[in-house]
């Protein structure tokens, strides 16, 4: 689960979109576990925390849709990493599923700033 | 879509095989991370072990992630059915006696079951393309034809397709359908195996011989593995013969010789060429009679023993001695085949030739699939057989009404750990799943082991029920895909058996009330009744099978120890025959006086003499004889046997009047005969026998009885003694009889030097010890005494056994009120006698019903017994108290365990 910064009342997303925010996180390259959740809080201006027991499971998963593909390798400090990097056809689920966000929250937006 | 899921797939399996490899990298995985947000904290301060710590809580649960994480790459499926399958076999383990019993009453049940099928399994010929082999029966619908005395093709059934039918083929007709009909791509004619002398380089011994005409084997589709087989030209016209041997004679008889081809053996007297042989597993159509050498129909008059007898006839139209098999034209079938058929017949009635059917007779010719050859076996042995089957049928339910009642009884006991798995919130599906797959465990290994068993025992069957039968025929080697079907069947019933019993009893398991009551709720008191009357039934087979196979029993033993009349131990019977010679044609008789003087003088024998026949040797004579004076003469037919001087004190037939036989009885004009008993009561009495005047038919002067013997059975066992006259002659003086005062066959190769020193061109064609023709005539009933004793036993075990598990699960479920009782002041006897009533109620129900079954299945046995009634009391008397004894060893385990129950002990466990 994604957790908001204030613990109970979190920003509860819509499932799934835990998914998205991973594929996005790898658009620019590969990244192992731990750089995805870092990037994704440090984009979100800290809003968003992925909770590693939601995290790991999304990129098996993702990995096992072939949505990803997985290398192990070494890290900076010299520690055995697994890096994930997005596969041709994740590359075309994340154009799918941003375009998607994009008309959802438009839709949502317009429904909720209307007077 | 596919891709995705192939991908997905081909994952989980690298996953599968490198599981370690798995586990290590998610443990790595999540331990980079754990690392990396520790050295994060550290950075921004914090103590070390603080961070470290800090950072675990962050994580959560490690483990349970990793385990989520490992759940989502396995094949679940899978993975579960393999857990499921060690924790299967680790519950088996833990229970050594049930799953022992379990797994033998299984394999036994189905072992036997494979037998018999497979040993009824019908194979189709070692030959290309068998389905399109076909027979030709002939049909008439008033009498059967009328074929001249003894010439018909006998080794085929009658199949009851016409109110007459066989499939006796006269070669004209055979002939004429073979040219004029269209749906066949050939057509051979063939005839059974006729035993003639084959002289190989010195020796000559009999052989089977068939003859059949030059396309047989290029019918068949046959390659030779040697040299040729017989070909069309050997059809035509006399000439040079030649013949073609099995692979077992060639290796028997030639030794293997690679250079067989060309080697010249004389058949019968004529010269004849070997010009090939056979490949191995060929056995021609009938797997019980192979024969040893094939000879073309055109040399039959040749090879023949006198010009006029059944082999010279083959060629003649009013014989039917051969037998028509053909090849259907590709994508012909039977019917479009057959509708030439009655044109070609009527044909031939029209042109006038000398047939032995005519037109009343309705005759007309049937075509019979010969896929699987000349089913011999079937059809002599088929009483036996069906018996067979049922008896097996009943074994099979016996052992499957045992395991569901062992199942019940084991599901019962476990209640308790069900019930406490239920509560430790295993789904109930997951449980159910768990159950299966132990009944899949045992039912598979059960079945595996039953088919291994069955297969074996196919063999041994076979072997014991037809010796030197060709075994190659049967199905043990190539179990067909019907027997394997019939397998998989039996193994999944079994499954659901096995699986379903105790899932439906865990189905009903309510955790709370289980575990609160002990698990003695029970199945229950419906269940346990069912249990009884279950196990009372198999008690009754039992008792029928114990039955049954006493009475066989007592037959055997009645055919082996019967008195023929004469004595039968120590009595050789040597048939001698002399070879036969176109050029220097001779009759045993001019040897028979010699002989008899040499073999008397052997060592070891106290007396020699001849006769037309071997007593019980299955073979007898009849003839005509004339009583009273001309012109009112009876004519009667008796049984007849040519005999040699001394004949009745050699085989010990005891004289009741007049005298023994003497030399120069043997005197062409002299008038003495002996008869037995039967003939003089029924023929002479009323006057003194001595010098009675009987004419025998063919004989120019009249004889007197010069002495009267005791009644005795020669031909077999079973038939009935009818009037005999004994004609002293040395015409036809085959078999000579040996009293020997030591083991008979031990004389064997000294009797066969004897006669090769009278003559050299006399052949000896068997030895035979008298005793053992007489208990080789009761084979047949020898096997279904064993069989029966062996399926008697195996359900009397069985019957045991479920005497043995009902009241153990009683006992189990009685055990608190067992104790209550023992510590209100009840004995141990008490006890005991609590427990074995309980047994005998089972026992009495069961023989009740097995006495009932009993009677009611003798009739069926009627037909094997001798001297002794299906309702025989001696029997039924001792069927009863093995019985009683097999179920008092049963129930004596599960009642001294209930009366060593200790009140204390039992009491508190609750």
């Amino acid at each position: 689960m994604v957790r908001g910064q204030g613990t109970d009342e979190a920003s509860d997303l819509l499932p799934g979109t835990l998914g998205m925010l991973v594929l996005k996180a790898l658009a620019r390259g590969p990244r192992h576990g731990y750089a995805i959740a870092e990037w994704i809080q440090e984009t979100s201006g800290d809003v968003l925390r992925v909770e590693e027991g939601a995290l790991y499971p999304a990129l098996h998963r993702l990995e096992l849709r072939g949505l990803l593909s997985a290398e192990w390798g070494t890290s900076d400090n010299n520690r055995r990493a697994k890096y994930y990097d997005l596969t041709a056809a994740g590359r075309k689920q994340l154009a799918a599923e941003t375009a998607q966000w994009r008309r959802l929250s438009g839709a949502i937006a317009q429904v909720m700033l209307s007077t | 879509m596919l891709r995705e899921t192939l991908h997905e797939i081909r994952l989980r399996l690298r996953a599968l095989i490198h599981r370690r490899r798995l586990d290590r990298d998610l443990e790595d995985e999540l331990a980079f991370h754990l690392a990396m947000r520790a050295e994060k904290y550290r950075a921004a301060g914090v103590a070390p072990d603080e961070a470290q710590f800090a950072a675990h809580r962050r994580f959560g649960n490690v483990l349970s992630l990793k385990e989520a994480c490992r759940e989502l790459w396995t094949l679940n499926a899978v993975e579960r059915l393999a857990q499921d399958l060690r924790y299967a076999a680790r519950m088996l383990r833990r229970s050594p006696g049930f799953t022992a019993v379990a797994l033998a009453t299984l394999t036994l049940g189905v072992g036997a079951t494979t037998a018999v099928l497979a040993f009824l399994d019908v194979r189709p010929l070692p030959v290309p393309r068998p389905e399109e082999l076909v027979l030709l029966h002939w049909t008439t619908e008033t009498s059967t034809a009328g074929w001249d005395a003894a010439t018909t093709f006998s080794g085929c059934e009658n199949l009851h397709i016409a109110p007459f039918d066989d499939c006796s083929v006269p070669y004209p007709v055979y002939h004429a359908i073979r040219t004029h009909a269209r749906g066949f791509a050939g057509m051979a004619a063939f005839s059974r195996p006729y035993a003639l002398q084959v002289r190989v380089g010195d020796e000559t011994t009999l052989a089977d011989v068939q003859f059949a005409t030059g396309n047989y084997f290029s019918v068949l589709g046959v390659a030779p593995s040697l040299g040729r087989t017989l070909l069309p030209s050997d059809d035509e016209g006399p000439g040079e013969s030649v013949a073609v041997l099995s692979y077992r004679y060639w290796g028997d008889r030639f030794a293997a010789d690679p250079g067989v081809v060309g080697r010249p053996v004389v058949v019968n007297g004529a010269l004849v060429t070997v010009v090939g042989v056979l490949p191995e597993g060929f056995f021609g159509l009938d797997a019980t009679q192979v024969p040893a050498l094939w000879v073309p129909v055109h040399s039959a008059p040749r090879l023949a023993d006198k010009p006029d007898d059944i082999v010279a006839r083959m060629l003649r139209d009013r014989s039917g001695l051969l037998a028509a098999i053909g090849r259907l034209k590709p994508g012909v079938t039977i019917e479009e085949a057959g509708t030439d058929l009655p044109g070609i017949l009527n044909a031939m009635l029209d042109d006038g030739g000398e047939y032995p059917f005519k037109r009343e007779q309705r005759p007309g010719i049937a075509l019979v699939s010969a896929r699987s050859g000349l089913d011999a076996l079937r059809s002599f042995y088929g009483r036996p057989v069906r018996l067979l089957r049922g008896l097996v049928a009943l074994v099979l339910v016996v052992a499957w009404a045992n395991i569901a009642n062992l199942l019940l009884a084991r599901a019962s006991v476990r209640r308790r750990e069900i019930a406490v798995r239920l509560a430790l919130g295993v789904g109930r599906q997951r449980l159910l799943a768990q159950l299966l797959t132990e009944g899949l465990l045992l039912s598979v290994l059960g079945t595996a082991a039953g088919l291994v068993l069955g297969l074996l025992g196919s063999r041994i069957i076979a072997v014991l029920l037809v010796p030197g039968i060709e075994t190659g025929a049967f199905a043990w080697s190539r179990p067909s895909a019907s027997l394997l079907g019939l397998t998989a069947a039996l193994s999944l019933v079994t499954t659901v058996i096995f699986g379903l019993v105790p899932a439906w009893a865990a189905w009903r398991v309510a955790p709370g009330t289980d575990l609160h009551s002990g698990g003695s709720g029970a199945h229950g008191v419906r269940g346990t009744r069912v249990s009884r009357w279950v196990v009372s039934g198999e008690v009754g087979v039992a008792l029928v099978l114990l039955v049954g196979s006493g009475l066989l029993v007592r037959t055997v033993v009645n055919l082996v120890t019967f008195d023929p009349g004469f004595r039968s131990d120590h009595l050789l019977a040597v048939g001698v025959s002399p070879a036969l010679d176109r050029n220097h044609p001779s009759e045993i008789g001019e040897h028979a006086d010699l002989l008899r003087a040499r073999l008397q003088a052997l060592p070891g024998v106290r007396s020699a003499t001849w006769s037309s026949y071997a007593l019980l040797g299955q073979g007898k004579q009849m003839g005509i004889v004339f009583l009273g004076d001309e012109p009112n003469a009876r004519v009667e037919m008796v049984d007849w046997l040519n005999v040699g001087p001394a004949f009745f004190e050699t085989v010990e037939m005891p004289l009741l009047a007049g005298r023994h036989v003497r030399d120069s009885d043997m005197r062409a004009g002299s008038p003495a005969l002996w008869v037995n008993r039967a003939f003089a009561d029924r023929y002479l009495a009323g006057r003194g026998p001595i010098g009675a005047a009987v004419r025998l038919g063919g004989a120019p002067i009249p004889y007197e009885v010069a002495g009267v013997v005791a009644n005795a059975r020669y031909d077999s066992i079973r038939v009935d003694i009818k009037p005999t006259v004994y004609v002293p002659s040395r015409a036809q003086a085959g078999y000579f009889l040996l009293r020997t005062a030591i083991d008979p066959l031990a004389l064997g190769a000294d009797v066969r030097r004897t006669i090769g020193s009278v003559s050299p061109r006399l052949v000896v064609q068997e030895i035979k010890d008298t005793r053992l023709l007489m208990a080789a005539s009761a084979s047949e009933e020898r096997l279904l005494a064993s069989v029966s004793v062996g399926l008697g036993g195996l359900v009397l075990l069985l019957a045991g056994i479920g005497i043995y598990g009902v009241l153990s699960y009683s006992v189990t479920r009685r055990t608190s009120e067992i104790a209550v009782r023992m510590a209100l002041g009840a004995l141990r006897q008490d006890v005991l006698r609590l427990v074995f009533g309980e047994g005998l109620r089972v026992l009495g129900i069961g023989a009740a019903l097995g006495v009932l079954g009993a009677y009611w299945t003798g009739r069926f046995l009627k037909a094997f017994l001798f001297e002794v009634q299906p309702l025989d009391a001696v029997t039924y008397v001792g069927a009863t108290l093995v019985l009683v004894v097999a179920a008092g060893l049963a129930a004596y385990l599960p009642a001294a365990r209930a009366s060593r129950v200790d009140p204390l002990v039992a009491l508190r466990s609750e």
